[in-house]
């Protein structure tokens, strides 16, 4: 399919897409149970406990007082770009929960509704939000366009939460995180230690076969430097990208290792409540501390990265630092200790910025320089770097099904349009999210391109010395 | 009609003043006392100052943003309002003589030319309108709209015309009619200043970054709400 045809189909696609989604189900995605209750007072109960416990008050108090409405938000956003509907404009969106903000916790609002007559949120603003807050990925683009500096992704993120609080979670996250925290296995995949260790064991032989060189997975090994916690997903579908991050601790001496209390470094609690991203860092936390661990090590992943940053936030016993894979190879090809060959990766190649490493400017550079060592033929999607595009899977979209159509048509068109702009043979996407996401994309899009992690291709260029 | 002129331009000019400052002031206190209160909450307490000051400081002074950001037309029309309104009032030769007087000091040395503030006055309510007709034009800020942005936006454009025309020998109503109006809507948009989005005036350095500072959670606010809300601090998922 050529590019213009490709791009009529889906114009088609997205024009009938919002009515089929909304055909479905009362929200856009599955619930565990319906919540009970008078939901409105629970939601009330639940926004004035958070007000009260959290940082949020001051912030969205002022962000409340002084929104300029000038929609520039919007010109920011990739989901508003492809469907043009108000309810998609950030600074609308983020108005929901203001408003409930203002006319309950305001003495403006308390005296404006006496006067106006206002009754307040009812059970239908509750449900446009618990809609609305998942058509938001939560990249944050739009904070970086927003004269006042309103941040729509610390909005949604609290609506979610709060949303949460009265039992309004998407499924998907909320089993995941049930088995990851209270479950047997203690990660979102549900893959158990003896299935971890096999797959471990097989990852071995493989680097073997590769590398004719014996190449570890070290488990549980105290007192090693790195603790690591990729995507725990990566264990049943990246096996390249995790031989990649061996083989380059195996050529950098690194020491590290996987903990078996402990190997997911996904965190939901990001995406949808505070409580849940405290539990799962302590869980970091801990089994790091047990293994008398010096860092937390992160596979290639944006949100398993920004979550452990708040560790920080959740350590009260001292810091231990994060560093995310792609951080340790730019080091230690900096220091010359990772080698890798120039001439091995030939394809054209373009890199897609995780929104959660990349909004705040921290992991950029850092990965490009890794990528040029080996890859002639690079090159960057517009805009890229700190203004990129979220992949359209962001905010743990790309966990839910239910919003498959939402995720290709709507959240994920600007992504698929630049990266067919790139005209590469090959996307690096280092986030599980992204990856799933951009490879939904390419199938959707019928894109002439695969998408790769970045150790899979330091794991061709890699030099492994005997 | 003298008299009137008079009330306005003294003791309700100075009560909407007092409210003004003390109004700002309050905003920028509880502002402060808020980021100050998260910050010490907060366990986390690394927060990318360079990055949020000069973010700050790209908007505050948005000369760069005029040619990169979006919406240039609305951001052109908003910049030059910006300037208006805080130039012109501050530095017209009038105002300052009523300063003075006010005062008991001489304060005409930084007035403008009478030419500069005419003109300044006339882009400042083309400014004005220029952004009334942009917002309801505009496909993404008309639905964001409140009543407030159109009003304050009006408020200016008489503020500035009323300005203008009042002395002006071609001015069809009398000066003192047109003076009162002038007055009184310059005393009403200082009296608004405190409630609505004009108190961006005072906080918006702090607002520019409480974002990153509503970020550093406390450590155990997760477990806190928990506990308020379910009488327990650890519950199942």
């Amino acid at each position: 399919m050529d590019t213009e045809t490709a791009k009529k189909v889906v114009e088609e696609k997205i024009r009938i897409a919002p009515a089929e989604i909304e055909k479905k189900k009362q929200y856009a995605y599955y619930l565990d149970a319906q919540p009970k209750g008078d939901l409105v007072g629970r939601f009330l109960e639940a926004f004035a406990a958070v007000l009260e416990h959290t940082n949020y008050r001051f912030a969205i108090d002022m962000m409340s007082k002084v929104s300029t409405h000038c929609g520039r938000c919007a010109t920011a956003c990739p989901v508003y770009q492809v469907t043009g509907e108000d309810r998609d404009i950030p600074c609308n969106r983020s108005g929901l929960l203001l408003d409930v903000y203002r006319r309950h916790f305001t003495l403006n609002g308390w005296l404006k509704a006496k006067v106006l007559g206002d009754g307040g949120i009812t059970e239908g603003d509750i449900d446009r939000m618990a809609d609305d807050f998942y058509r938001c990925t939560a990249c944050r683009r739009c904070n970086i366009f927003c004269p006042m500096g309103v941040d729509h992704g610390l909005i949604t993120h609290l609506g979610r939460y709060i949303l949460s609080e009265i039992g309004i979670i998407p499924k998907a996250l909320l089993v995941a995180t049930r088995e990851q925290i209270d479950g047997f296995t203690g990660n979102t995949s549900a893959i158990p230690v003896p299935a971890l260790k096999d797959t471990l064991e097989f990852l071995e032989e493989e680097l073997m076969e590769k590398f004719n060189v014996p190449i570890k997975f070290p488990i549980d090994q105290e007192g090693a430097e790195y603790v690591f916690f990729p995507a725990v997903s990566d264990y049943l579908l990246e096996a390249d990208t995790l031989m990649g991050n061996a083989a380059v601790m195996h050529a950098t001496r690194g020491s590290w290792t996987i903990g078996t209390l402990d190997y997911d470094g996904i965190n939901y609690g990001l995406f949808y409540s505070d409580y849940v991203l405290g539990r799962v860092v302590r869980m970091e936390l801990t089994q790091t501390r047990k293994l008398k661990g010096k860092k937390i090590f992160v596979g290639e992943c944006g949100h398993a990265t920004r979550s452990a940053w708040f560790g920080a936030t959740y350590n009260e016993n001292g810091n231990l630092p994060v560093v995310n894979c792609m951080e340790y190879a730019y080091e230690q090809l900096r220091a010359g200790k990772l080698k890798l060959r120039p001439d091995v990766v030939t394809e054209k190649i373009t890199y897609h910025d995780p929104c959660n490493i990349a909004r705040a400017g921290k992991i950029v550079h850092q990965p490009r320089e890794v990528i040029k060592s080996f890859c002639k033929n690079f090159i960057d999607m517009v805009p890229n770097g700190r203004l990129n595009y979220c992949c359209g899977g962001g905010g743990g979209t790309v966990s839910i099904d239910e919003l498959h159509e939402f995720r290709m048509m709507i959240a994920g068109k600007k992504k698929a349009d630049q990266m067919r702009e790139t005209g590469a043979e090959l996307v690096i996407t280092p986030c599980a999210n992204c990856k799933k996401q951009v490879e939904e994309l390419i199938a959707f899009y019928e894109l002439p391109m695969q998408k790769t992690g970045l150790h899979d291709q330091i794991l061709r260029a890699i030099v492994i010395e005997g | 009609m003298e008299a009137w002129l008079m009330f306005l331009r003294g003791p309700l000019f100075r009560f909407a003043l007092v409210v003004a400052v003390l109004g700002l002031m309050r905003e920028l206190a509880l502002g402060l006392w808020g980021a100050a209160a998260a910050y010490r909450q907060a366990n986390d307490k690394n927060l990318p100052w360079k990055q949020m000051a000069a973010a700050a400081a790209d908007w505050m002074f948005p000369v760069r943003k005029l040619f990169t950001a979006q919406r240039k037309a609305h951001g052109f029309l908003s910049f030059i309002l910006h300037v208006g309104v805080i130039v012109v009032p501050l530095l017209l030769l009038d105002h300052l003589l009523l300063w003075g007087r006010g005062l008991g000091l001489d304060l005409r040395f930084p007035a403008l030319p009478d030419s500069l503030a005419d003109g300044l006055t006339l882009i400042t309510v083309a400014a004005a309108i220029g952004l009334i007709v942009s917002r309801a034009g505009s496909k993404i800020a008309r639905p964001l709209s409140h009543f407030s942005d159109y009003f304050l936006l009006l408020l200016i454009a008489v503020i500035f015309s009323t300005g203008f025309i009042a002395s002006r020998p071609w001015n069809p109503a009398s000066y003192q009619a047109t003076m009162i109006v002038h007055v009184l809507a310059g005393d009403l948009a200082l009296l608004l200043t405190p409630f609505t989005k004009l108190a961006h005036i005072a906080i918006f350095p702090v607002l520019r970054f409480s974002g990153e500072l509503a970020w550093k959670f406390p450590a155990r606010a997760g477990e806190r709400v928990a506990l308020a809300l379910d009488g327990k601090e650890v519950r199942p998922i």
